[in-house]
């Protein structure tokens, strides 16, 4: 599954974190260090299985727990239209 | 240097129409798709629209009648509502104007705050360098 960044979302590096926000929702969230760099990986165009790869190695955890980080992390940006799900073509 | 001013009567319509856009910001932003709207177009950088039509009138000028405007609303205006009626009442005149949303981390809290930057004149309130406030860019993707 592929996931794309509504274009009515903005983005901003904070020192140690980062915050997006829906202009569209008036919803933001702030991103620790696994959250940016899977919010980069989305804007890159990667998809599920790419992020939980490089995201394993990047962060020397177990598959498992980058998993269930990155699904807890993805169903929250979707709830709060942070980011949208892309069907596969 | 010497500020040119504005007539007491153009004064006092250059004010009621700050209170009309200060209504109207606090409306649409309160309506998600006149907010994804406005906001979109607000952040876009204000290229300048059309000539000047309004002469000398200066960016101060209508700051000060949206900030007389405000003080003549039922609710306190949040610095969107007034940095949006900014935006408009600039671009209608023909001069440039961007709004910008930023945040910052302040203790266990993060705060937003929205403010206008005029490239073609003097900057005001808070300028990109001295606002400690970050300001959020769209996401770039590809």
């Amino acid at each position: 599954m592929r996931y794309s960044i509504p274009e009515d979302v903005l983005y901003q590096e904070l020192p140690g974190e980062a915050v997006v926000l829906n202009l569209a929702t008036a919803e933001y969230f702030h991103l620790n260090s696994l959250g940016r760099a899977a919010l980069e990986l989305i804007r890159k165009g990667a998809d599920r299985r790419t992020m939980e790869e490089t995201l394993t190695r990047e962060y020397n955890a177990t598959p498992e727990q980058i998993r269930l980080d990155l699904e807890a992390f993805l169903k929250r940006m979707t709830e709060l239209k942070l980011v949208t799900t892309m069907s596969e073509a | 240097m010497k500020r040119s001013d504005t007539p007491p009567v153009s004064s006092f319509f250059l004010a009621l129409e700050a209170w009309w856009a200060l209504l109207w910001a606090a409306i649409v932003i309160r309506v998600p798709f006149g907010r994804q709207m406005i906001l979109r177009r607000a952040i876009n950088n204000g290229a300048i629209i059309r000539r000047n039509r309004h002469g000398n009138l200066g960016s101060w000028v209508i700051r000060r009648a949206v900030g007389r405007g405000a003080r003549f609303h039922l609710k306190s205006m949040t610095c969107l509502e007034q940095s949006l009626a900014l935006v408009w009442m600039h671009r209608r005149r023909g001069l440039a104007a961007t709004l910008r949303i930023g945040s910052r981390r302040d203790g266990a809290v993060l705060r937003f705050h929205a403010w206008v930057v005029d490239p073609e004149s003097m900057p005001w309130e808070l300028n990109d360098q001295e606002n400690p406030f970050v300001p959020l860019a769209p996401v770039t993707c590809g």
